[in-house]
């Protein structure tokens, strides 16, 4: 068995060719081509230096996307990977496009200037189709490592939308707060049952064997964590399939007890982010991974994909620092089989450069662990 | 008999036309004029539409501040912004003061994002984190106590207050206070934010709410109705209106209309549920709000949900 092996979390940024396209953009979909050696760059290269690129260009444009973010990772030498969520718009809109009983309603604001298209359950959730399958058949079709689906879960569905059907059957009650309560858990359900099993349902039966539901939401209402369980359970509810939770930027605290009673395999943390820079495996250089206690505690048996990687920094970690990172965090754990090497979070904020060169920095200080340990 | 008013408790959402301006100045492609112009025209937007709904005081919709606490730690020495923090159990998100040294006024904090003048005289309201909010929210990187903290804010917001006082006739001045009901504080430290709280409102001639939101008003009953202000504010969605009328509160805002959710209340429903309130306390001067912002909702939600207060209150009118 390979220890801490490597694996991506979800995003990368839009690869060159996605962004406008001049000179200099083909120029760098050339040098990254020729790189990660992607077939028939040819082909891609005489497209983009069309006059005019129409819809059908488009739909190529896409499949060579998530071609390149393929072969990105997979020079990187990750064991684990997926596209780089190159056809997606973002996590939350790109779902909800295929879900009825559900409308935009517009733009709230997150944070600055920084707004999202937000929308409403106006009914029980219906799935239009699975909105994953065809972007998990075209990485099916050319991947030449293991893959892992990343999935929006169901209790963040629930909790970013504005829910103007649930909440009507309980807002006579007295207790406000039970009320609220009781409609965030059956509209969280109704999305687990509705949308999101049957859309790993129909990756399942088109092959897929793992799978990553995203949950950034679920700390920001601790007394809910519960019904985030619920509903992972019941989104993976008789699939055969390996189950990684996602959850970042959270206080990992609030997820105890109740995690224990999810039926995941795995779960991925940002660690990084609040790490130091410094080498060494004591307590005080690696300040990020104290949390692992509560894993070896609570749920000894889940893999812990703690991230080495900080995702929001141009720092490159060196592979010293990412050995030192997992070889405390096998330290903590106190069972190195269950350390599984990763990112903080989805790459989609570093340039190509950076997160190529921190990737293949990742896989390199899982290598000099890994020696450590043989 | 009550008296009944609307009034709003916070930010109005920006249009989607404000938010592409806000992007292009901060990419540099819009000059900070053309920016304060849009503004300028949503301000008196959203005076007017507050206006027509007849509310009591008029919020300028205080489109210009990013978070609640922005405009006050970017007019602050001794105050850095720093990285992002979730505002509270949102997914929204604030750029956290970090608080290194003693701190002192630059010059006017307040000057650039008021616009009292597009409202009629006495019916401006002005709001302002309470100092325990903004404290609690921030780093504190000095060797200063929280308590010497909270009143070194109280201090200089009273300053900043007693001069916008001397320039205009402000209607209401709210303190907004989510961190006090957020959690349960002991006695000791209410104790303190009232003294904090009487501090910055000194010498203050207009009507003085504080409003609690995103947590349980009862967390804070009945040490704040010891505080020196007028009118208390609750978050009637994280609040339970049954409990919160076993006090009695003469001058009490109901924030029942929930402005984290788009659904538009039944008016009925909600009229029945306040009577049943009046009823039992009577309160001299009752306000119907918003449980929160409402910049948590789209610009269409938003007005109709201050059309619905409006309806409200005409419907209170007419049960006498």
């Amino acid at each position: 068995m390979k220890l801490f092996p490597t694996q991506e979390v979800g995003s990368l940024s839009r690869a060159p060719f996605l962004k406008k396209i001049t000179e200099k953009s083909i120029e760098e979909t050339k040098k990254w081509g020729e790189l990660l050696r992607v077939e028939e760059l040819d082909k891609l290269l005489s497209i983009l230096n069309k006059k005019r690129i129409n819809e059908d260009d488009m739909i190529i444009l896409y499949d060579y996307a998530s071609l390149f973010a393929i072969r990105f990772f997979e020079s990187a030498g990750l064991d684990v990977i997926w596209d780089g969520e190159q056809k997606r718009v973002e996590m939350y809109e790109h779902p909800l496009r295929y879900v009825e009983g559900f409308t935009f309603l517009g733009t709230v604001k997150v944070w600055d200037a920084e707004f999202y298209r937000k929308g409403a359950f106006i009914n029980s959730p219906k799935l239009v189709k699975p909105y994953h399958l065809d972007e998990f058949l075209y990485v099916k079709s050319k991947a030449r490592r293991e893959i892992k689906i990343p999935l929006t879960g169901p209790y963040t569905l629930a909790d970013w939308s504005f829910d103007e059907y649930y909440i009507k059957k309980y807002l006579s009650m007295d207790d406000i707060l039970e009320a609220r309560l009781k409609a965030k858990e059956e509209m969280t359900i109704d999305i687990a049952k509705n949308i999101i099993r049957p859309n790993i349902i129909s990756l399942v039966e088109a092959g897929a064997y793992r799978i990553q539901i995203d949950e950034p939401a679920v700390t920001s209402k601790p007394w809910e964590v519960p019904v985030m369980v619920e509903a992972l359970n019941e989104s993976i509810k008789g699939v055969n399939v390996k189950v990684t939770l996602h959850v970042c930027y959270s206080d990992y605290t609030k997820l105890f007890p109740h995690i224990a009673e999810a039926k995941i395999h795995q779960i991925s943390i940002e660690c990084a982010n609040r790490d130091t820079r410094e080498m060494g495996i004591n307590d005080e250089k690696r300040i990020g991974y104290g949390i692992i206690e509560y894993f070896r505690e609570y749920t000894p048996w889940l893999e812990v994909a703690p991230g080495v990687i900080d995702v929001h920094t141009d720092f490159i970690e060196p592979p010293e620092l990412v050995r030192d990172r997992l070889v405390y965090s096998a330290k903590k754990h106190g069972d190195e089989s269950k350390i599984i090497t990763c990112n903080d979070c989805g790459l989609r904020t570093r340039s190509w450069p950076i997160a190529y060169q921190k990737e293949k920095n990742m896989v390199e200080g899982a290598n000099l662990a890994r020696k450590l340990f043989s | 008999m009550s008296e009944i008013h609307g009034v709003l408790v916070g930010a109005y959402p920006r249009s989607e036309q404000l938010i592409k301006s806000f992007r292009e100045y901060l990419k540099g492609r819009v000059e900070k004029d053309k920016l304060k112009k849009r503004i300028l025209d949503e301000t008196e937007k959203v005076v007017e539409i507050q206006l027509e709904a007849g509310l009591r005081y008029v919020v300028d919709g205080m489109l210009e501040w990013h978070d609640l606490l922005r405009p006050i730690s970017e007019n602050l020495h001794g105050v850095e912004v720093d990285g992002l923090a979730r505002w509270f159990d949102n997914n929204t998100f604030y750029k956290k003061p970090i608080i290194k040294d003693r701190m002192n006024k630059k010059n006017s904090i307040l000057s650039d994002y008021i616009y009292p003048n597009l409202i009629p005289e006495g019916r401006w309201k002005l709001i302002l984190p309470d100092p325990y909010t903004f404290i609690s929210l921030s780093e504190n990187m000095t060797r200063f106590k929280i308590d010497e903290l909270l009143f070194n804010y109280a201090e200089i917001l009273n300053e900043e207050l007693l001069e916008i006082q001397m320039k205009y006739k402000v209607g209401q001045v709210q303190l907004t206070a989510p961190s006090l009901v957020w959690r349960k504080l002991d006695n000791d430290m209410l104790g303190i934010v009232g003294d904090a709280i009487e501090e910055m409102l000194k010498g203050i001639h207009s009507e003085k709410m504080l409003h609690f939101y995103f947590g349980d008003g009862l967390n804070v009953l009945p040490t704040v109705l010891d505080y020196n202000v007028d009118v208390v504010g609750f978050d009637i969605t994280s609040t339970n209106l049954n409990m919160l009328a076993e006090y009695d509160i003469g001058k009490v805002a109901l924030g029942i209309i929930d402005g984290r959710n788009s659904l538009i209340e039944d008016v009925e429903l909600i009229v029945k549920k306040v009577v049943k309130y009046i009823d039992k306390r009577e309160p001299e001067v009752l306000y119907i709000t918003p449980s929160c912002d409402l910049d948590f909702l789209p610009p269409d939600i938003a007005y109709k949900k201050v059309k619905l207060i409006h309806k409200i209150v005409e419907r209170l009118g007419e049960e006498g």
